[in-house]
């Protein structure tokens, strides 16, 4: 990126949070993420989280989940919150070890107000 | 994720030089909290040192090392530093004018061209006062983390240089969601030039003022809609209690610079849920905060005044900072703009009976103008006094100007100058609920500002060193494919779109057809059959007369929920589909129908958004497929004046940052590598 002397922060370091703990190392891997809501400020608490017609598992009270056995390629990830609203999102899942998302409500869901955007 | 025991920070180097315990020291000043952006939990790691900057121009390597459960991990980031803004330098520009068409792709400049301007014998009769200017080039308008930008980073990225993300205002994401405030802030020119330099800056804008677009000049946030945060930001005001809380926000509020000059619309993120303003002037049914009433109190103790329609703007001093809070589409008949937004222009100019809609004018009950406001006379006897009192882009634009002149008085051109953000949103509303006549209009609203702009700089003294910037933060998937003969429509409502089981016909009928005797086919003139239109404009005011004539444009969009459609011009603004419904009432999952308010006699145009968008998509910030999405179309840019020549070719939008530096007299070459870090 090309950019000015200008007064900034240092964004790289909070992409550290996304390393996982451990790694696994087959075909399909486990995919880690994390169930958020930027506009309403909090991570999600007992959302289920399904890719296709895989096992579902639930986010933690933090809203982090792991889902093992994702294998790489287009997924649709399907999150079902707490109360029954759900949205899809679509990922590109890399084969890598082990990856990491951040599955936001505010961004797959339609607006309050309908004047925005 | 959580790592099974605490991240540990082990290095941390700028090109090369370690700086871990200058890191540490500077985070521990900070102390835990919002200041530093500290996650909850202390099994996630991440910390902002604040206001940083790189102080010399050049190549930047950050590498962090980290241990997480044993295990040494490294990440690695490269900035490319250009010089630094110098005003004082002979050749920088010392105002700028940056005018922002929300949302407009190159058709909608070829429309507004063709409507304003006419067309003989295939060739222009004149041009738009945009495309006339002597710089033209291309900006690339992917987000970081999508191909197709929200208004938040489309903006976002112009003015700081950084790519950012969809929802995400002057900031990185980071790990703490629960706080959209505390991530990683980046300046943006705007800030920059008030912070350093004392220049004045200042917006317009025809949407709410806590919109992406006018936001993104000086707020930070991960999320575009905490509006009461991001007004309080606007305005400089940082109180405990309130949505912009003033503990643990130091460094916010030491970087975001308040607007000088603020006018728009969207009164319900400044004042208090039971000020009487809301409902009797603004005509809110509902709404308001619940904190903080930063018209009644907080702008008269920061040094604002406050105007709420033209008389008021006009008659406001140019020596004192101004917030100009205007009435939106207020109309109940009306859907997609709503209150917190002002009347588009072809409302505007029906309400001052400059226009007529489809042989409609101001006292025709049609237009719904001539009736009472509905929550009181506070901003007029009627709808359209109300409407009229809602000041033209021109005259928006030229008291900002005023203001700004004032502020900054003798130091422009010594140091001194200031920047105006001219923003024309409804460009991108109306084009998102498939408004397409009214798109037109506010695309030659916009142009004709760039227009009075251009001719009241060069009447300031000095004006030459002025810089007109003209570009779009995305484009929206609508196109030109020709034209609708409309005397061909009137006289047959209905009997057009009619089939034997009452259904919407799927496709365009014809006169010859005996199941859909339909003569729209022959009203649709497309490639051989694009007659010229026959726009006029008796009135001289640069808009045509009605967007209805004889033969108008058809637009369409490429991408866009189910509507229907007779090609005329809805009397006033209305979605084009709402969310389908039960016979209970229950939304319907995964469902769009035509609004039946919206010409139900009209063809069926089916929507074409992937049904798995409805909960769940990437069509636009939210999913919404009620209204039509952006599109990931290069968008024009268009430039005159000081440091105008920067702007030419084809560039990524975070390009345009780095162009204004240059105009504003940072050298152009990047040296490497870089000298240092400052601010620790």
């Amino acid at each position: 990126m090309t950019t000015t002397a200008m007064r900034r922060t240092l964004p790289w370091l909070l992409a550290l949070a996304s390393l996982p703990a451990s790694t696994l190392t087959a075909s399909a891997l486990t995919l880690s993420g994390r169930v958020v809501d930027s506009q309403e400020q909090r991570s999600i608490d007992g959302a289920r989280i399904r890719v296709g017609n895989g096992e579902i598992v639930t986010s933690d009270a933090q809203g982090f989940f792991r889902l093992p056995d994702v294998a790489p390629g287009p997924r649709l990830v399907a999150v079902e919150l707490p109360g029954g609203e759900g949205f899809t999102v679509r990922l590109q899942v890399p084969a890598r070890p082990a990856w990491f998302v951040e599955l936001d409500r505010a961004r797959h869901t339609p607006p309050k107000d309908d004047d925005e955007y | 994720m959580p790592a099974e025991h605490s991240v540990q920070l082990l290095h941390l180097r700028v090109n090369g030089k370690d700086v871990t315990e200058a890191f540490k020291a500077r985070i521990a000043r900070q102390g835990n909290g919002p200041e530093s952006g500290t996650p909850q939990s202390p099994l996630l790691f991440g910390a902002s040192a604040r206001n940083l900057s790189f102080d010399k121009p050049g190549r930047y390597e950050v590498l962090a090392e980290v241990s997480v459960d044993g295990v040494s991990r490294s990440i690695r980031n490269r900035y490319d530093v250009a010089a630094a803004p110098n005003p004082k330098a002979p050749d920088a520009a010392s105002r700028i004018v940056f005018f922002l068409t929300d949302g407009t792709g190159l058709p909608l400049r070829t429309a507004a061209r063709i409507a304003s301007r006419g067309v003989f014998e295939g060739r222009a009769r004149d041009r738009l006062a945009m495309e006339k200017m002597p710089v033209q080039g291309l900006s690339m308008t992917a987000a970081f983390d999508t191909i197709i930008t929200d208004s938040a980073p489309g903006m976002a990225s112009l003015v700081t240089g950084m790519k950012q993300a969809n929802n995400a205002l002057n900031v990185s994401p980071d790990n703490t969601p629960e706080n959209a405030l505390d991530n990683p802030r980046i300046e943006t020119v705007f800030e920059y030039m008030k912070r350093v330099h004392g220049w004045k800056i200042g917006v317009v804008t025809d949407a709410f003022l806590a919109d992406a677009t006018p936001a993104a000049t000086v707020a930070h946030s991960r999320s575009r809609r905490i509006y009461n945060a991001i007004t309080q930001q606007m305005i400089g005001w940082y109180a405990d209690g309130s949505a912009q809380p003033k503990a643990g926000y130091a460094a916010l509020a030491e970087l975001a610079q308040p607007l000088d000059v603020m006018l728009g619309g969207g009164a319900a993120h400044w004042m208090k849920e039971g000020n009487s303003q809301l409902a009797d002037f603004y005509q809110y049914g509902k709404g308001g905060r619940k904190d903080v009433d930063l018209v009644a109190d907080a702008a008269p103790k920061l040094g604002y005044g406050v105007a709420r329609n033209v008389d008021e703007l006009k008659a406001a001093p140019n020596n004192r900072k101004l917030l100009g809070l205007f009435t939106g589409e207020f109309r109940p008949a009306s859907s997609g703009l709503g209150p917190d937004n002002i009347p588009g222009v072809l409302d505007r100019l029906a309400a001052r009976g400059a226009v007529t809609i489809h042989g409609k004018s101001v006292n025709d009950a049609e237009l719904a103008l001539n009736l009472a406001p509905p929550k009181g006379k506070g901003c007029g006897d009627t709808v359209a006094e109300c409407f009229r009192k809602v000041p033209m882009k021109t005259e928006m634009a030229d008291k900002a100007i005023d203001v700004l002149e004032g502020l900054a008085g003798d130091r422009i051109g010594k140091g001194g100058g200031w920047i105006l953000l001219v923003e024309q949103s409804q460009t991108d509303k109306l084009g998102h609920i498939l408004e397409y006549d009214r798109v037109v209009y506010e695309v030659i609203e916009a142009d004709n500002t760039v227009a009075a702009v251009g001719r009241k700089l060069s009447s300031l003294k000095d004006g030459k060193r002025s810089l007109r910037l003209v570009t779009s933060d995305h484009a929206q998937p609508e196109t030109l494919g020709g034209v609708v003969l409309t005397d061909a429509l009137v006289g047959n409502p209905g009997s057009c779109f009619t089939t034997t089981n009452n259904a919407f016909p799927l496709t365009v009928g014809s006169a010859g057809d005996s199941n859909r005797p339909c003569p729209l086919q022959d009203a649709l003139g497309t490639f051989n059959d694009a007659t010229p239109p026959t726009y006029t404009d008796a009135n001289g005011d640069g808009f045509p007369d009605d967007p209805d004539p004889a033969i108008k444009l058809v637009i369409e969009d490429g991408f866009r929920p189910a509507y229907s459609t007779s090609y005329r011009t809805n009397f006033y603004p209305l979605e084009p589909a709402f969310i389908g419904k039960d016979s209970a009432g229950a939304a319907i999952d995964r469902s769009a129908i035509p609004n039946p308010k919206r010409q139900p006699e009209g063809l069926f145009m089916s929507g074409n958004l992937p049904s798995g968008n409805v909960v769940g998509g990437a069509n636009k910030t939210g999913g919404a497929i009620n209204t039509a999405p952006h599109a990931g179309d290069d968008v024009p840019v268009s430039a005159d004046g000081a440091g105008a020549s920067h702007f030419s070719g084809v560039y990524e939008n975070t390009g345009i940052a780095l162009r204004l530096v240059r105009a504003l007299g940072g050298k152009g070459e990047v040296p490497a590598p870089g000298g240092g870090l400052t601010g620790w």
